[in-house]
């Protein structure tokens, strides 16, 4: 499990993380999300032990990674996949690392098969593409067979074919028992990978709820109905306790305050004829906007 | 897709194996070292380029032999004017080790090492362990062949010569030997302080270099007093001071191992206070 208590990092005078406080928990993937800037591979390298926390701790099962005796077996991490010297082949990368870690040698061959790399193993890593790069620190990542696993961007660049791979890998890894902390920009994959996810803007925490809630609370319990008497259904949810806004589309309400059962009953009992009746469904992209909105450093305006 | 080679309640055991030792770690920067071709390139070139231009040197000395005069003949010793290509070699060890440490940081690979070492010191140790082993071997097959060059050629002028196994010879090049590892060790403290090949090289030959600047202009006294304690001059003391006994440069060969001692911990202590408190990624 990885613990962030009252963890603050500051730069000079930019705080890059604001007493942020969560948990990571096992046995599911939990994204972690936020705009660019808002301190997640900060947060991911304070809990790595590559940077120093102005304050509070950081932990993974129960002690800060630099107290860790063999950390490798551990945490696996995949920060930077082209953090690597070019003219090392993939097996000498994997063998001084699997040498660092005091791992046997013979693992270094089970990893480059998981990945799928045996092909390449003897060339030089300068030359992989993006994808072969994030493979190569996937495997590095597994040498010590580890519990915890961070992966940071895991899926930047690749092909569908790879972004397919390491969806599979990260829920099995999740699925074997092991905590899996994943940042992602690409919303529509966190939406599919992650059970959990932890929010946060400018450092500070958002949200750190299931999916499924997250989700329900971004929707905010809106409901869109469609009818040709829209104009005589308005006043009658109103006097329900609904709050109703018309849409752009001809007979479209977006009704909030009360849930869809609740304006089906109201339909009925006033012979409203519905054309449609759906619960709001936003993307985790929206609801990731919403929450967001006013935690984005760069923020960009519509083109002319 | 099964990924664990461990079942949970093993992982768990393993989580709490203790540190896999300076000895792994040694073997771990070996291969990093050891893997990277360029290194052995530029063992090769430093091997070369010290004997030739030894070789070329001593071939001019040979013409102008005729015209020294009786007492500057008398002067000559064939160790120390064989030496001198050996600067190639000694800046080719400090790039050696300035990159060992410095590509850490250009490659990125800053990021993956304290991850593998719980103590990114002890990844440093272990590095300067490597380069002063890796030099050690290097510089004695330099030394021996570059003077063996240079008294080659010396030999064909008929000037004066030594033998490999002459008491002196062998002498000068332990000497030699066993003090080549201290500026490529200052390199890698240079690369943990400035985070850059390039800074940490010129600062690196600037200090090797310092003492022949202002040559011998300087007053005896301060030749003495202060040029000989800069780390060059100390190195020269201990390998080759019993050759140059009058040289104001030249100390005692116990005072000079303390002050290399002394010159070591400054810069190891700097870059061990720097990786203490620094941030890995922070440039």
């Amino acid at each position: 499990m990885i613990r962030a208590e009252r963890l603050t990092k500051q730069f000079g005078a930019t705080v890059a993380v604001d007493d942020l406080s969560f948990e990571v928990k096992p046995g599911m993937v939990t994204g972690f999300l936020g705009p660019n800037g808002s301190g997640k591979s900060t947060t991911m390298r304070m809990i790595l032990g590559l940077d120093n926390p102005t304050s509070g701790l950081a932990t993974v099962g129960g002690r800060s990674y630099r107290e860790n005796p063999a950390p490798i077996h551990e945490v696996g991490a995949v920060l930077d996949p082209k953090a690597v010297y070019g003219k090392r082949s993939a097996v000498r990368h994997l063998t001084w690392v699997a040498q660092a870690g005091g791992i046997p040698t013979r693992r270094v061959e089970e990893v480059l098969d998981l990945v799928g790399l045996t092909q390449v193993a003897d060339k030089q890593v300068g030359g992989f593409s993006l994808g072969m790069s994030q493979r190569l620190g996937i495997a590095t990542a597994l040498l010590g067979d580890p519990e915890v696993l961070l992966f940071d961007e895991p899926v930047n660049g690749l092909d569908p074919e790879g972004i397919l791979w390491i969806r599979t890998l990260m829920r099995n890894l999740a699925k074997e028992g092991r905590t899996v902390f994943v940042s992602s920009h690409l919303m529509s994959e966190m939406e599919r990978t992650a059970d959990h996810v932890i929010v946060i803007g400018k450092g500070k925490m958002v949200a750190d709820t299931s999916m499924a809630e997250f989700m329900r609370l971004a929707a905010g319990d809106a409901v869109r109905v469609v009818s040709p008497q829209a104009a005589t259904f308005v006043p009658l949810l109103e006097a329900g306790g609904a709050e109703v806004h018309a849409e752009e589309d001809p007979g479209a309400l977006l009704i909030s305050g009360i849930d869809a059962a609740r304006v089906g009953e109201l339909a009925a009992e006033h012979r409203i004829v519905l054309h449609e009746l759906t619960t709001r469904n936003v993307s985790l992209e929206q609801a990731f906007m919403d929450l967001t909105r006013d935690s984005v450093e760069y923020q960009s305006h519509p083109a002319a | 897709m099964h990924i664990a080679s461990t079942a949970p309640a093993e992982r768990e055991a393993q989580a709490t194996t203790t540190a896999p030792g300076f000895g792994a770690t040694v073997r771990s920067e070996w291969t990093k070292f050891s893997s990277a071709r360029s290194n052995w390139v530029s063992i090769a070139v430093a091997l070369v380029l010290s004997a030739a231009l030894t070789a070329l040197i001593a071939w001019a000395t040979g013409f102008t032999w005729d015209d020294w005069n009786a007492a500057d003949q008398a002067d000559f010793d064939p160790i120390t004017f064989s030496l001198s290509g050996l600067l190639v070699a000694g800046i080719v060890f400090v790039v050696l080790g300035v990159n060992l440490a410095a590509s850490e940081y250009s490659s990125g690979m800053i990021r993956r090492s304290p991850c593998d070492h719980a103590q990114p010191r002890s990844c440093a140790a272990c590095q300067m362990s490597v380069i002063a082993a890796v030099t050690t071997v290097a510089a004695l097959v330099v030394n021996a062949a570059i003077v063996a060059a240079g008294n080659l050629v010396f030999g064909l002028h008929d000037m004066p010569t030594a033998s490999l196994t002459d008491r002196d010879t062998v002498r000068a090049i332990a000497g030699l030997t066993l003090v080549a590892f201290v500026f490529p060790i200052i390199g890698v403290a240079m690369a943990f302080i400035f985070r850059s090949s390039a800074a940490a090289i010129t600062a690196v030959l600037a200090l090797l270099f310092l003492p022949s600047i202002p040559g011998g202009l300087p007053p005896r006294r301060w030749q003495e007093d202060v040029l000989a304690w800069l780390p060059g001059p100390l190195t020269d003391s201990v390998s080759i001071g019993f050759l140059t006994t009058d040289s104001a440069m030249t100390k005692g060969v116990v005072v000079s191992v303390i002050g290399l001692i002394i010159w070591l911990v400054l810069f190891l202590g700097a870059a061990w206070v720097l990786l203490n408190c620094r941030d890995a990624w922070t440039r």
